[in-house]
């Protein structure tokens, strides 16, 4: 049988650990089936092999919708509905998206845009807006209000794009002039046309590095667009006085060939971290909170913000706890988003802000404080990380490198005043400035960390900010999370269900579907549906369990498991499911000579049973968001890396030098690490480490090849061999030797040792 | 000679005009969603 021998996910084609039906996580088998069902499988061929793992949660919070849907119902015509799209990749999801909104009533016209993550609908007023986002995110994808900012590098594009013209026509009357033409009577208009397409280059693109070599040094940062900025000034006014002064050819060319590529490499940058930014929602923090309020006993939908101590909560299965409440009648709260908790608590008086009501019920509470001393705030409004920060490595290299090329400069003059005249000197100073353009790394470093990003990103991994595969290099310790980071935060039942009689199976089923409780959602998952009744109905005891009477006799599921007329039927115990992958991945991180521990909210002995079952000696259980802080802060000697996934480890992460999480449910922890995993197991993390660990090695080589080229060429342009032709040779062809370095590099042996660790490929196994 | 003049006046108007075209196409945004635009031929269940 076909399932029997794949050793790849039959959704998304990731390395199977332990297949149980060809899937790698019930996210994949339940989105598989439903394309199965909607005859959607031309998914797959449009797609390719690879996709990415349904690693989202179910259960959402949707209140956002309600404005939206209002706005649809009271639309006169056509209404349109923007929303913002999480998990989009490549041309399948946008064909998936498609046929899925065609099938809805009413639906017209829908532009999917997967490089914003966004979408924009034109519907008419029968359309069903929450069926049919409920369908899009039943398929992995996450959906929710327009809130990305329209912060884009389309500018960056259009600049890219009109450089390179500028830069290829002015090469084809650079080229006239070298063949000859500059003695005849067409010289000094083609040297007037190269003249005026560098202008034209410097106004365009030379701008770009202006502007952001001056934010830089506003900010008080050494960025490496300032030696750019600084190449391009030089050069330019130099070649521009002795064009002006004495009708020279000047540097124009290799400077406009200089400029288009800075541009290509910058946009190589952005582009990858862009799009991996974009493709999560957007972070609101507190903004984003919604509650419902009962105002004249109607519930109204407001901003969190907006609740004062006193007001009347209504909350609905799966909804957050906004601030401190007391209750109206005892429920069971899950506490695993504000300290990490595995498991769900029932409480009788009052319940802390950030809790989830995890029963199946809607609840009554009334708020305590008002949301402006809620202990959410503080979590929420921790800093997000700048995705624009540079590295000390690079700082340190702007500096060194500006101040050497001034040196060299000033020394070309000084040695082409003591040999010749003044316009000489100039004419060497002019050729250092253009020939010290850092052209080999402002191409090749940009590409060498889009191939590694591009890399990462297929196998899972989205890099957020610019310098971490810088600070990667550097890890020696990784601090996890323990709920929903090593495990996946549901719980898997253990028990001997195959031993119940036809009856009490049913009651069982009946039971646990019946219950949003996490130990209920473990057994349900265990015995499946079939039998399940909805005309019967179930008794919920918080803090006891959920009752039943089926057939004449009673049945509960309780803290001792399964009984039935108050007799044990069957023990139940529920332990937490580990990622598949995360005993082997600790130990390949040990072998490398990481540092692995473990911190957690969790009770000390959960912890224990954790760390055990994935090979960590050292972990702490029960420390509270402070607690976590505290520790990096005191152990982090800039080698730290945090994987957490509540906003428990959200100072923690804000602390730790480099920081990622496999939570991309809620966009706040997001929108604050480094990186995000879209995976189902942890093993693109190690990647990124070999991967950042190795580009830091190909940046040296290429750093080295781009010194002694310098070297070389600064020794011509000091003799006065350095002509503009000379240049306009060398400088695309060191340009061009240093990214066939790159990519070879990073294409090479070497590498298909560390792509031998991606999850996705068959040799994963013996990696470990 | 003069043909020279006229070559390079005509070189740099189609220079021009693709220029603009590029920008006008920028300016569309057509390259965020070049995915979509590349499936449309292709669709046949409309």
């Amino acid at each position: 049988m076909a399932l029997a021998v794949t050793d790849t996910c039959l959704h998304c084609g990731s390395a199977l650990e332990n297949s149980r039906d060809g899937y790698c996580c019930i996210g994949c088998r339940f989105v598989a089936k439903l394309l199965r069902e909607e005859g959607l499988e031309k998914y797959y061929s449009l797609r390719g092999p690879t996709g990415e793992a349904v690693t989202t949660t179910d259960n959402r919070d949707r209140k956002w919708l309600e404005p939206l849907e209002e706005h649809v119902r009271e639309a006169d015509g056509i209404a349109r509905v923007d929303l913002d799209v999480q998990g989009l990749s490549c041309a399948a999801c946008v064909w998936l998206i498609e046929q899925l909104f065609r099938r809805e009533e009413g639906a017209f016209r829908v532009v999917v845009n997967p490089a914003l993550g966004t979408m924009t609908m034109s519907v008419a007023a029968l359309f069903n807006l929450r069926r049919f986002v409920e369908r899009i995110e039943s398929c992995g994808y996450l959906l929710g209000p327009t809130r990305k900012t329209e912060k884009s590098d389309r500018g960056l594009l259009l600049r890219m794009g009109l450089c390179i013209a500028f830069a290829m026509n002015g090469m084809v009357v650079a080229v006239a002039l070298y063949a000859g033409a500059e003695t005849s009577a067409l010289g000094p208009f083609f040297r007037a046309m190269t003249f005026a397409f560098s202008c034209m280059s410097v106004l365009v693109g030379g701008s770009w590095f202006f502007r952001s070599a001056f934010h830089a040094l506003r900010r008080g940062v050494l960025h490496l667009d300032l030696p750019i900025a600084l190449g391009i000034a030089l050069a330019f006014t130099s070649s521009a006085w002795a064009y002006l002064d004495h009708d020279a050819l000047g540097y124009f060319d290799p400077l406009n060939v200089f400029i288009a590529l800075m541009l290509v490499g910058r946009y190589l940058q952005q582009r990858v971290l862009e799009q991996n930014r974009r493709r999560l929602l957007a972070d609101d923090g507190v903004e984003a909170l919604l509650s419902r309020r009962l105002e004249n006993g109607r519930p109204a939908l407001i901003r969190c913000s907006q609740i004062e101590r006193g007001d009347r909560l209504l909350l609905a299965p799966g909804d957050v706890v906004p601030v401190e409440c007391t209750l109206d009648a005892p429920a069971t709260f899950s506490l695993d988003w504000i300290n990490g908790e595995s498991a769900p608590r029932a409480f009788h008086d009052a319940v802390p802000a950030g809790a989830f009501l995890a029963g199946d019920e809607t609840r009554t509470l009334t708020a305590r404080q008002s949301f402006a001393d809620s202990a959410l705030i503080d979590l929420l409004r921790t800093p997000a990380r700048s995705g624009d920060d540079v590295s000390t490595f690079w700082q340190r290299f702007a500096q060194l490198w500006t101040v050497g090329v001034l040196l060299l400069a000033a020394g070309a003059f000084f040695v082409g005043m003591r040999v010749s005249d003044p316009r000489a000197a100039l004419d060497r100073v002019t050729a250092v400035l253009i020939v010290t353009c850092p052209c080999a790394f402002g191409i090749a470093a940009p590409l060498a960390y889009q191939i590694v990003q591009a890399r990462l990103r297929k196998a899972g991994l989205f890099v957020r900010t610019t310098s971490f595969l810088d600070r990667a290099a550097d890890l020696r310790r990784i601090v996890f999370d323990k709920t929903g980071t090593l495990t996946t935060g549901r719980l898997v039942a253990v028990a001997d269900f195959d031993s119940l009689s036809e009856d009490a199976r049913v009651a069982l089923v009946n039971l646990a579907n019946r219950s949003m409780h996490p130990k209920s959602a473990a057994i349900a998952r265990a015995v499946g549906q079939k039998g399940f009744d909805e005309s019967l109905v179930v008794a919920e005891h918080v803090g006891q369990g959920i009752s039943l009477h089926y057939k004449g006799r009673h049945y509960a599921l309780d803290k001792r498991g399964f009984t039935a007329d108050h007799q044990l039927l069957l023990p139940i115990e529920t332990i937490e499911d580990l990622r598949a992958d995360a005993a082997r991945e600790v130990q390949a991180l040990r072998d490398a000579g990481y540092e692995v521990g473990i911190l957690s909210g969790d009770a000390e002995a959960r912890v224990a049973t954790v760390a055990a079952a994935v090979g960590i000696r050292e972990f702490r259980g029960d420390q509270s968001p402070s607690d976590k802080a505290a520790y990096i802060h005191a152990v982090d000697r800039n080698d730290t890396l945090v994987v957490g996934d509540g906003i428990n480890d959200g100072p923690a992460i804000a602390t730790a030098f480099c920081s990622g999480t496999p939570a991309v449910d809620r966009p706040f922890i997001a929108a604050r690490s480094d990186f995000y995993l879209v995976s189902a197991g942890l093993a693109p993390i190690r990647l990124a480490l070999e991967a950042a660990r190795r580009l830091a090695r190909v940046l040296r080589i290429s750093l080295g090849v781009a010194l002694a080229y310098n070297a070389v060429t600064i020794a011509l342009a000091y003799t006065g061999v350095m002509t503009p032709l000379l240049c306009a040779v060398l400088m695309p062809a060191s340009s061009l030797s240093s990214i066939v370095a790159v990519i070879a590099s990073l294409h090479g042996e070497s590498w298909h040792r560390v792509k031998a660790l991606e999850p996705w490929t068959s040799s994963t196994s013996r990696s470990s | 000679m003069d043909v020279i003049y006229l070559q390079i006046f005509v070189s740099l108007l189609l220079v021009v005009g693709s220029l603009v075209m590029f920008a006008f196409s920028t300016r569309q945004r057509e390259v965020d969603h070049a995915d979509r635009l590349s499936l449309l031929p292709m669709d046949d269940e409309k």
